[in-house]
């Protein structure tokens, strides 16, 4: 049963009442985020420009996202030292909204596309209030981690992550309330958004399989009334179509309809056991004596043994849709190479969302976390624009 | 109570025309439309480099002419001719990567047997195994560089018109001559899979006909000794020189016989 239909009217007013602040907290903290940062800039480099300081927060990716908005996908690989690279690395779907923004508005692609990654990441913000449970502690620490954060720059320039996240949200959210179908198109809008969309199809299974425990059926009886399960079988089948009109649109642009894939070699990337990454990547820096520093590779490691650390909580606390989901979400890309693992994990919502859910649970650790975050977001700032592979 | 779910034939249709629309997407997965050089790169992975475009690396070389890949060096900075497993010029020259480097020239042959000279170095040193490079013209070997050091080494072979010529033409009558630089892997793959390879730096390289150079030399009244017989090429190569390639200068204290 939708547990908001079982709230008192006196809930329900409550409910009201703090419409509000779960919307426009967002909203206020991504407007003082988005100051700090711009302050912090004119500080370092003492340039007013606001077009200057999104260009140099445009680093990386960044200038992919924008130049595919701009022109498209490339023709024959020649980028790079190898002369191996393009850019059908890049998933199509938060381009094609930069584009139309640029279409609708006449917005620059960067000023249009870091205002609709803004938004977005507010939309997000708000859509998952419902998988907070009414931890407003939680859901503020999560908030203040997006716009606030050591990360805050995937959140405010082309970066994919806040699209992703706002669809993983809306799809978890829309899978608690039992909306496969609608679940499904949003899975495949994330699968046209990044590979790891994938994982979805498998997160709304299990969700069904978990919803169908609480509305008081049994493993047996999940197992035989799925021939009648036409909505699960509909949403499942809708999750791979993102990925798959992009594979389309390859074979006619380039003949390949896995050149998303292939093309990965430009990044060093080719699948592997992702266990074996993990370990030289954790290994390499000590490999060669080097005990004083972390190094990007070790960086990269840790970041995947938080998300994997993560995926256990919530695999722990039940909630097993989150947790593979988050897992593959780790493993997949880690199959590839450790490269990006930072920002890879802080793409996932399912870990954010843990996360604010774990430290936020003793006050001292949340009130902690506040400077600590935003401290990292003000020191990291030059870090970022000055293109550290940390960050990336 | 347990719940219960009623089937809805909407879903079926929907399902049915996704799954045609996957199977067309099947079809293009299984059947890929790329060149030769795209799949044996990107699909097979079983070359180790991606040749650069016609339109760029033309394989346009004034014959007998010096290129420099150092910038700031005397020789023509032709980029024209670097196709494949080398990076861009860069002030130590051209890098190699994967398991070879191509140079490819196109243009019309003279008739009569040509020297290859070249100046490079490699990512070695001392304390390191001889790495040997082989070095092969329209995939025939003419000789061997060895890198026992991180010292340049200047090599000069000498190319038959034979070997030359047996690159074929191109479609405007030009001869191709394909210049491959074979290095050893030295490591394991990482996490990219690709192996671990001997980086070969070519700071220079000139491909000029026998009979030119014999002039040359000449007027210069520096006799250059050229092999006793002419059962196969000659491999000359030397270390520690740290002129940029003229062949009347160049030593020859490691020898290996091509084959």
């Amino acid at each position: 049963m939708d547990e908001t239909i079982a709230e008192t009217k006196a809930a329900a007013r409550r409910w009201t009442w703090r419409i509000p602040a779960y919307i426009l907290l967002p909203f206020y903290l991504m407007l003082i985020g988005v100051l700090l940062r711009y302050a912090v800039y004119v500080r370092n480099t003492g340039h007013w420009g606001f077009n200057d300081y999104l260009r140099a927060l445009c680093v990386y990716d960044c200038n992919a996202y924008e130049r595919l908005a701009l022109n498209g996908y490339e023709g024959r690989p020649s980028g790079f030292d190898k002369g191996d690279a393009n850019n059908w690395a890049f998933f199509p779907f938060y381009s094609i909204m930069v584009w139309a923004i640029n279409r609708l508005t006449g917005l620059s692609m960067l000023v249009g596309g870091s205002i609709l990654t803004c938004l977005l990441t507010v939309w997000g913000a708000i859509l998952s209030w419902p998988l907070f449970e009414k931890k407003f502690r939680a859901y503020f620490l999560f908030c203040f981690f997006l716009f606030l954060g050591p990360f805050s720059y995937y959140f405010s320039t082309l970066y994919t992550e806040a699209l992703f996240i706002m669809l993983t949200v809306a799809g978890f959210v829309l899978l608690r309330q039992r909306d496969y179908v609608t679940a499904g198109v949003t899975g495949a809008l994330m699968s046209a958004t990044r590979s790891t969309g994938l994982l979805f199809a498998g997160a709304i299974v299990i969700a069904a399989f978990q919803n169908h425990l609480k509305d008081g059926g049994t493993v047996g009886g999940f197992f035989k009334t799925l021939w009648k399960r036409t909505d699960l079988l509909l949403a499942v089948a809708l999750v791979p179509v993102g990925i798959s009109c992009f594979a389309i649109y390859l074979w006619f642009h380039s003949g390949d309809a896995l050149a998303f894939v292939h093309i990965q070699r430009a990044w060093g990337r080719a699948f592997a056991d992702p266990f074996n990454n993990l370990w030289l990547t954790l290994k390499m820096q000590f490999d060669s004596h080097n005990y004083s520093t972390i190094s990007t590779d070790l960086a990269f490691g840790l970041a995947a043994l938080f998300g994997m650390a993560l995926s256990a909580v919530m695999a722990w606390k039940g909630k097993w849709d989150w947790a593979l989901f988050s897992l593959f979400g780790v493993l997949l890309p880690l199959s590839t190479n450790a490269y990006s693992m930072l920002r890879f994990v802080v793409g996932l919502a399912p870990v954010l969302i843990t996360a604010s859910l774990l430290f936020s649970r003793w006050k001292w650790l949340f009130y902690l976390l506040l400077p600590a975050l935003l401290i990292l977001d003000v020191l990291l700032l030059p870090t970022w624009t000055g293109r550290s592979y940390y960050l990336m | 109570m347990a719940p219960t779910y009623q089937p809805k034939a909407w879903h079926l249709v929907v399902v049915a025309l996704i799954v045609l629309f996957d199977l067309v997407v099947l079809y293009m997965v299984l059947k890929p439309n790329v060149t030769n050089d795209y799949r044996a790169y990107y699909i097979d992975r079983s070359s180790s480099c991606f040749p650069r475009a016609d339109n760029v690396a033309t394989g346009y070389y004034p014959l007998g002419q010096p290129i420099s890949f150092v910038p700031d060096r005397s020789g023509f900075l032709l980029d024209t001719v670097r196709w494949c497993g080398f990076m861009p010029p860069s002030n130590t020259g051209i890098r190699s990567f994967g398991d070879y480097g191509i140079l490819r020239i196109r243009m019309p042959l003279p008739d009569d047997d040509f020297l290859l000279t070249f100046s490079s170095w490699a990512n070695t040193d001392s304390s390191k195994p001889e790495r040997d490079v082989q070095v092969l013209v329209n995939d025939e070997r003419v000789g061997t560089l060895q890198f026992t050091s991180a010292k340049r080494i200047d090599g000069r072979f000498l190319v038959p018109q034979i070997v030359a010529r047996a690159g074929g033409k191109d479609e405007t009558g030009n001869d191709i001559v394909t210049i491959k630089f074979l290095v050893p892997r030295t490591g394991p793959p990482g996490t990219n899979s690709e192996p671990v390879t001997l980086q070969l730096r070519l700071e220079a390289l000139r491909l000029a006909p026998l009979k030119s150079i014999t002039t040359e030399l000449a007027i210069r009244s520096q006799p250059i000794e050229w092999p006793a017989s002419s059962e196969a090429p000659t491999v000359d190569s030397s270390a520690g020189s740290s002129a940029p390639p003229s062949s009347a200068a160049w030593i020859t204290p490691k020898t290996k016989e091509a084959g």
